[in-house]
């Protein structure tokens, strides 16, 4: 489209841009045609970049011509049934002499045709089976499913419950004399039980977690509690202002 | 095919909303647990060799009549309190000898099987008045209801004895 300007010139409204690579390429190919294709070549003959650019296009794809043109030559028919010939172990003919009496005479002129032609096989693998969708389809119920699973475990976790396990916990909090622990007798046992019960066998009803006397040298104690079939206990931290003294 | 996994993917939604709550309620936990609290009962005994036996306000402490407690024969009762004490808010309390107690706590450790009592993680202190420490860190674990001691400062001939029990 033009217009008519003041000066009476005529003056094109499209502009003209620098031609892509896209476009580069289909010029390459001959793809290009009409007024774009004059305009590419009017940019090839002004800039020495898009030339140089247009000639590796053109020298790659007629790398990429051979290449294709040899491996379409290559014929792996001819090679799979001179193997299968040369192959006359005696399983293979047993195993086909038997449907070869009942195969109909025809087929021995049967024409083998090699399932996948070289350099096409990817595309014949793509364009085969249309189950890839359904593959993809399943891994991602998969992934959904172990995300769900995962979201699960999650919310089953404790993590409401942090506790000092990860505080220093002092060497001396497991007493060096525990107390005496007699196994309770059948009669004992239901006086124990319920002492037992609250208390519990394994840990002091109070564990110091950590301690610092400072300059000072502490003692901490488990005082034995009055059952003596109890392994209950009671905590002492005995720090004097002179004291000397250890671990008990 | 579309379809059953769009189905797939909801269900799958679903199947994790429906465990929401319990991180909801973890989280409830949590901050149920910051602003928790524990009722302390904080007695204050002076221990001698004076002679005039266990005073009979202490009530019932069989631990006085066991080391190393034995090593004093009479024991009297300087205080008795009851303190309250969070993760904000430590609790403090003047001992007879000027020196400042402070009990902080910690933690709520919730019991590990149904039925047994919680445990608290408690930290104390003691300062001296002129801003020494005397006791930097003593942290416990605590079962509630069970009583822990901290003693042996002198006092006035003989030792003070404190007893901090941890309140259901």
């Amino acid at each position: 489209m033009t217009t008519k300007m003041m000066n009476g010139e005529a003056h094109e409204t499209r502009t003209k841009r620098p031609p892509t690579d896209l476009e580069l390429m289909m010029y390459v190919d001959g793809e290009l045609e009409g007024e774009r294709l004059r305009e590419v070549r009017q940019a090839l003959s002004r800039d020495s970049a898009l030339r140089n650019k247009v000639a590796a296009l053109s020298l790659s794809a007629s790398i990429v011509r051979e290449n294709a043109e040899s491996a379409a030559a290559i014929d792996l028919t001819d090679g799979i049934m001179a193997r299968i010939a040369a192959d006359k172990s005696p399983t293979r003919d047993a195993r086909d002499a038997a449907p070869a009496l009942e195969a109909p005479s025809e087929r021995k002129d049967a024409e083998v045709k090699p399932l996948l032609r070289p350099g096409l096989d990817k595309a014949a693998a793509k364009s085969t089976p249309s189950n890839d969708n359904s593959r993809g389809i399943f891994a991602l119920a998969a992934v959904a499913v172990a995300a769900a699973a995962g979201l699960m475990i999650w919310g089953r976790m404790d993590v409401g419950t942090p506790h000092s396990q990860g505080a220093p916990v002092a060497a001396i909090t497991t007493p060096a004399e525990p107390p005496a622990a007699p196994a309770p007798t059948t009669a004992e046992a239901a006086r124990v039980a319920d002492t037992d019960a609250q208390d519990g066998d394994t840990e002091p009803g109070v564990a110091v977690a950590a301690v610092d006397f400072g300059t000072k040298i502490g003692t901490i104690f488990y005082v034995p509690a009055e059952a003596a079939t109890s392994n209950h206990t009671t905590t002492v931290v005995w720090l004097a202002d002179d004291s000397a003294g250890g671990e008990q | 095919m579309r379809l059953p996994l769009f189905a797939l993917l909801v269900a799958a939604f679903g199947l994790s909303l429906g465990h929401v709550p319990s991180v909801a309620h973890a989280q409830d936990a949590a901050a149920a647990q910051a602003d928790a609290s524990v009722s302390m009962e904080i007695v204050v005994l002076h221990g001698t060799n004076d002679g005039t036996g266990i005073d009979s306000k202490i009530g019932k402490m069989p631990e006085l009549a066991k080391p190393p407690f034995s090593s004093y024969n009479s024991y009297k009762l300087l205080d008795r309190s009851k303190q309250t004490s969070s993760k904000a808010s430590p609790s403090t309390l003047k001992l007879p000898n000027d020196r400042v107690l402070q009990i902080s706590l910690k933690d709520v450790v919730q019991p590990a099987k149904k039925g047994e009592p919680k445990r608290y993680v408690i930290s104390a202190s003691i300062q001296n008045p002129g801003g020494k420490t005397f006791l930097p860190l003593l942290e416990v674990n605590a079962k509630a209801g069970e009583t822990f001691f901290v003693a042996g400062q002198n006092h006035k001939g003989g030792v003070l004895v404190i007893g901090i029990k941890v309140n259901p």
